[in-house]
């Protein structure tokens, strides 16, 4: 296995060592086309892109996306992904936020949000690649990341969890996340091993049998759903779980099936994988090679990875400077623990955020401020309950139906991970340090 | 096929994928996105129902502006309207 800096290099690498194996795997026209890496190559040789040196590339998930992402990295562009099924507010405030002169995707959503690149703030960062962290619009934050810390972080999960050159994985995850981007994607040709393009959304429940994958990255909710309804291929062998907490139900009935379960633990801004699950407790992280973790005093997880940690946040270097302590160490806002055997375990969350089992994240202070103005309580904190849904809970609370008929409203500008489930009464105040701040992890919600 | 039709098509669909809708009265104004298991996996998974059983597709942008049983209708019958 080698490390990469370059996704070009992946192609090369594997047509000089085998030069019909497989890269890529699509559906057209109902039948399955595939592609070999010297195929792939010379696509991306034929692509076109358009002139400016910051493009905007929609995420739709087809060949298109792949082949424009690779030519314009080759051609030193820098590159910011989009989601285009996020909302649209959201991703104007991205789009603006980003500064891209140029947009590809699909038609139609080009044709829509093309007007606002008149607006955008211009910057050339000089062939970096761009992910959002989350899906809020004033919260809402780019890391900047570059192709050598991607394939690094390939490099890193592939040397814990390698796959073989047969295996093919299906890329069901959106490319504009990070998790995306290398478990569903170069994870695999970091092994030399190909990708099945899912054909999209409404697809998504028979991709399994389609393609017949052996491997696929999933985030929990995604697993959680697939497992529920038995959708998996026999042929799949490996399940690769992060971006958000999942449920032991899950966990276990992936392993009831005879699947092999790996869950992963990272961040945006170290590139995804920090440590993978690959014993047989899933929640027992082995730390990559890369990557230094270790506590803080109050249990908070540290990493320093030169090799895959973000540059910082764009045009956020208040945000950038902080998200480091002295030593240069990555503060991650989880808490965390070291066992006997040295793996790390996941503790609860430490930043004013929420990870949420579809991949996304929650910015809360901002949504707690406007609920707080909203509903005319100063004592509200949103939080996890036990299944992983947002809950609203207030200190010293009487429960009143104009309350929740307000949160009801307040639903309707939220993405549907987001939505806020139900309102949870406490009797005493929200615990809170001695700055005043909510100490949401102690907050025990009642029944 | 009328309003009436089509929406005791969509709730037994609802019904039958949601086990927590199985023994609720489910009107035009009953919020379908809030539902603590609806997520979003689910959400589709309920939409590629709806759109085999009226052999309609409703653009995937739209999906989120359906916050009651009446707004998933009014996509429905334009989706249907748009076909013949």
């Amino acid at each position: 296995m080698e490390r990469m800096n370059r996704f070009q290099r992946f192609l090369q690498i594997v047509e000089a060592q085998d030069p019909s194996a497989k890269a890529i795997v699509f559906e057209r026209n109902g039948s399955l086309v595939s592609l070999s890496f010297g195929e792939v190559l010379k696509r991306v040789r034929e692509t076109n892109v358009p002139k400016g040196n910051n493009l905007g590339i929609f995420c739709s998930g087809d060949l298109n996306t792949l082949l424009a992402i690779l030519k314009a990295s080759d051609l030193g562009k820098t590159i910011t992904l989009f989601n285009p099924m996020d909302e649209e507010g959201v991703l104007k405030e991205q789009l603006i936020a980003s500064g891209v002169d140029a947009l590809i995707g699909p038609e139609e959503v080009v044709e829509a949000f093309g007007p606002l690149l008149s607006k955008t703030k211009k910057n050339d960062l000089g062939g970096k690649i761009l992910f959002f962290t989350s899906g809020t619009t004033s919260s809402a934050k780019a890391v900047i990341l570059d192709q050598a810390r991607l394939c690094s972080s390939a490099y890193n999960g592939a040397s814990l969890l390698p796959l073989e050159p047969k295996d093919e994985l299906l890329c069901a995850l959106p490319l504009s996340h990070v998790f995306g981007f290398v478990c569903s994607w170069l994870w695999a040709w970091e092994c030399g091993a190909s990708i099945a393009l899912s054909r999209g959304l409404r697809s998504l429940f028979s991709d399994f049998q389609f393609f017949k994958p052996t491997a696929v990255s999933l985030v929990p909710q995604m697993a959680a759903f697939l497992t529920a309804k038995r959708l998996f291929n026999p042929e799949l062998r490996l399940i690769l779980i992060g971006a958000g907490p999942c449920d032991d139900v899950v966990l276990q009935g992936i392993r009831s099936m005879g699947i092999r379960l790996s869950y992963g633990y990272g961040l945006s801004e170290t590139s995804s994988g920090v440590a993978l699950s690959l014993g047989d407790d899933p929640r027992a992280f082995s730390i990559v090679p890369d990557d230094e973790v270790k506590l803080a005093e109050d249990g908070e997880i540290l990493v320093k990875a030169p090799s895959t940690v973000f540059e910082g946040y764009l045009n956020h270097p208040e945000d950038t400077a902080a998200s480091f302590d002295e030593d240069g160490y990555l503060k991650t806002g989880d808490f965390g623990e070291f066992d006997e055997r040295g793996l790390l375990h996941l503790k609860g969350r430490k930043k004013d955020m929420l990870a949420l089992d579809d991949g996304t994240k929650m910015f809360l202070p901002e949504h707690e401020a406007k609920l707080r103005a909203l509903l005319g309580l100063e004592d509200i904190a949103l939080l996890q309950d036990a299944s992983h849904h947002v809950v609203l809970a207030v200190g010293k609370g009487v429960p009143s139906q104009e309350i929740e008929e307000k949160v009801e409203r307040y639903n309707d500008g939220l993405s549907r991970g987001q939505k806020i489930v139900s309102v949870k009464y406490l009797e005493g105040p929200l615990p809170r340090n001695s700055a005043g701040k909510i100490k949401r992890y102690q907050i025990k919600l009642p029944e | 096929m009328d309003r009436n039709q089509i929406k005791e098509k969509v709730v037994k669909i609802i019904k039958d994928n949601l086990p927590e809708f199985a023994d609720k009265e489910i009107d035009e104004t009953t919020r379908i996105n809030t539902e603590a298991n609806f997520d979003s996996m689910t959400f589709v998974y309920v939409m590629c129902k709806i759109e085999a059983a009226f052999d309609i597709k409703i653009p995937e942008r739209r999906w989120d502006k359906m916050k009651t049983l009446a707004d998933m209708l009014n996509e429905i019958e334009k989706a249907i309207a748009k076909k013949k």
